[in-house]
């Protein structure tokens, strides 16, 4: 995640969230006796605490607890496991909390400022997500809302995918589910979009790297990358990784190169009735018959073959 | 109304403003112009011309659709929008006699406009741009943000704003 590269997202942390809900879904067969899976006590631990995030008090003064937030989940994946510092990214850019010297979370609303990075946007990030969890999850079981756990199988088991996607107004999370048989106990997803705010990091106009130095790095954007499994023009969607277990994919199909119109200034000088209101700015793309189809590398959003996996705490 | 022998000074300048802008804004906004006087007369003369300082504000409600790219057009919202601007006029020909008909003098090309315009209040305004500007929290606890006379710059440090820091 960190810094965004692109407008769709993926990359290691909803990744690393994924494979701690589903792993060894494909395990799962229709007959209820074999429902367990690794994930699957994980997904009704998750759910358990995250419902008692969404209960937990929210003060108008000074915000979300500071303890038990959504990141404090017991189960959940350390630093270590993702390579770089996410939960601070997390706490931070999403969340908008500042982290004190000693580490704690200072979670109380900042007057005067935008939430995290995201640009004219105040709103309690933390709750939200923790509201998406709950409810992606309750999908994924077969509970209804606020239905107890079951102790022993869910109704059903389907697999959860999570992508991010900028830039709109307001950040929303999209529960979106599928299914796929109704005989079939793990034949359906659960798909969850967290739609946000655009944000302070700047976001490259074309897909492709431009690499003019062959450092693997976008001369411009230094998170885009072509490196690792960045492809141009994919042709395959393999069904597993390199490690033989499910796989999916993310690509993104778009215009090579985008450039912005119409910026231009508004006070120069003309005659009577000659002018107008500007014409808002547009984006428009480089070449009009240019399409491309670009499988981003992880880093950029994308998702490698060589998939993150969950690593017990 | 002007005479045939009158010159061109800020009264021209200002009845010139209130064409200009009225021709345009009228075409999508239904309001009035309204001079603001507050910065006072202000006139200078350069090398070839004169310049006239007029500050105004149109106020309307939006019932036209406002062009844009291609085919693209901003539908009327039926908000109501309040413009700024400042327009310097600027009379290429000092001295002159204006004659009576100020429409032809406008059209005559003697007369330039240089239009200083708040457009990002505009479309604000209109609701087709996201201005982006944090809001003070006290603004989405209580109360819609107040965008009348308590709005101002700095309006966050507000001494009665409990959390301005």
């Amino acid at each position: 995640m960190g810094k965004m590269p692109y407008h769709l997202e993926k990359g290691h942390y909803l990744l690393l969230l994924e494979a701690t809900l589903n792993e060894g879904i494909e395990a799962v067969v229709d007959d209820d006796t074999e429902v367990t899976f690794p994930g699957l006590a994980r997904r009704c631990s998750m759910l358990e605490y995250m419902r008692g995030v969404v209960a937990r008090p929210c003060s108008l003064t000074d915000g979300e607890s500071e303890d038990d937030g959504v990141l404090m989940w017991p189960e959940f994946m350390s630093d270590d496991d993702v390579g770089f510092p996410i939960f601070e990214i997390i706490a931070e850019d999403w969340f908008g909390y500042r982290i004190r010297n000693n580490g704690t979370f200072n979670t109380s609303p900042h007057p005067n400022k935008p939430t995290g990075m995201w640009d004219g946007y105040q709103g309690n990030v933390e709750r939200i997500v923790a509201n998406v969890m709950v409810r992606c999850l309750e999908v994924s079981l077969g509970l209804d809302h606020d239905a107890p756990i079951p102790e022993g199988a869910p109704p059903r088991s389907w697999p959860l995918y999570f992508f991010f996607k900028c830039q709109q107004p307001f950040f929303e999370g999209w529960v979106t589910w599928q299914c796929h048989s109704v005989n079939r106990r793990a034949a359906g997803q659960v798909t969850v979009i967290f739609a946000t705010p655009g944000h302070n990091h700047p976001v490259s106009d074309h897909p492709i790297p431009i690499d003019s130095n062959h450092d693997h790095r976008d001369d411009q954007v230094h998170t885009l990358r072509n490196d690792g499994e960045f492809l141009e023009e994919p042709v395959s969607a393999p069904a597993a990784d390199v490690g033989g277990q499910p796989h999916q994919g993310v690509w993104v199909v778009t215009h090579r190169d985008h450039k912005k119109l119409n910026v231009f200034d508004t006070s120069v000088p003309s005659a009577y009735l000659e002018w107008g209101p500007p014409l808002l700015p547009i984006i428009a793309p480089e070449n009009f018959c240019d399409v491309v189809t670009v499988q981003p590398a992880a880093r950029s959003g994308g998702i490698d073959a060589v998939k993150p996996g969950y690593v017990a705490p | 109304m002007i005479n045939k022998d009158q010159r061109f000074d800020l009264a021209v300048a200002n009845a010139a403003v209130a064409l200009d802008i009225a021709g345009v804004l009228g075409s999508f906004l239904e309001g009035r112009f309204v001079e603001d006087a507050s910065i006072g007369n202000s006139q200078w003369v350069s090398e070839k011309s004169e310049f006239f300082a007029v500050r105004w504000r149109f106020e309307g409600r939006h019932v036209g659709t406002i062009p844009g790219f291609g085919h693209t057009s901003i539908a009327p919202t039926g908000n109501h929008v309040s413009v700024s601007g400042l327009t310097l006029v600027e009379n290429t020909a000092p001295g002159k006699p204006t004659g009576d008909d100020i429409e032809k003098l406008l059209r005559s090309g003697t007369v330039v406009f240089h239009r200083f315009i708040d457009w990002l209040a505009v479309f604000a305004q209109i609701g087709v741009l996201h201005l982006g500007r944090p809001m003070s929290i006290d603004d989405i606890r209580f109360v819609p943000p107040d965008r009348g006379t308590r709005r101002r710059p700095g309006y966050n440090t507000d001494p009665d704003d409990q959390h301005g820091r």
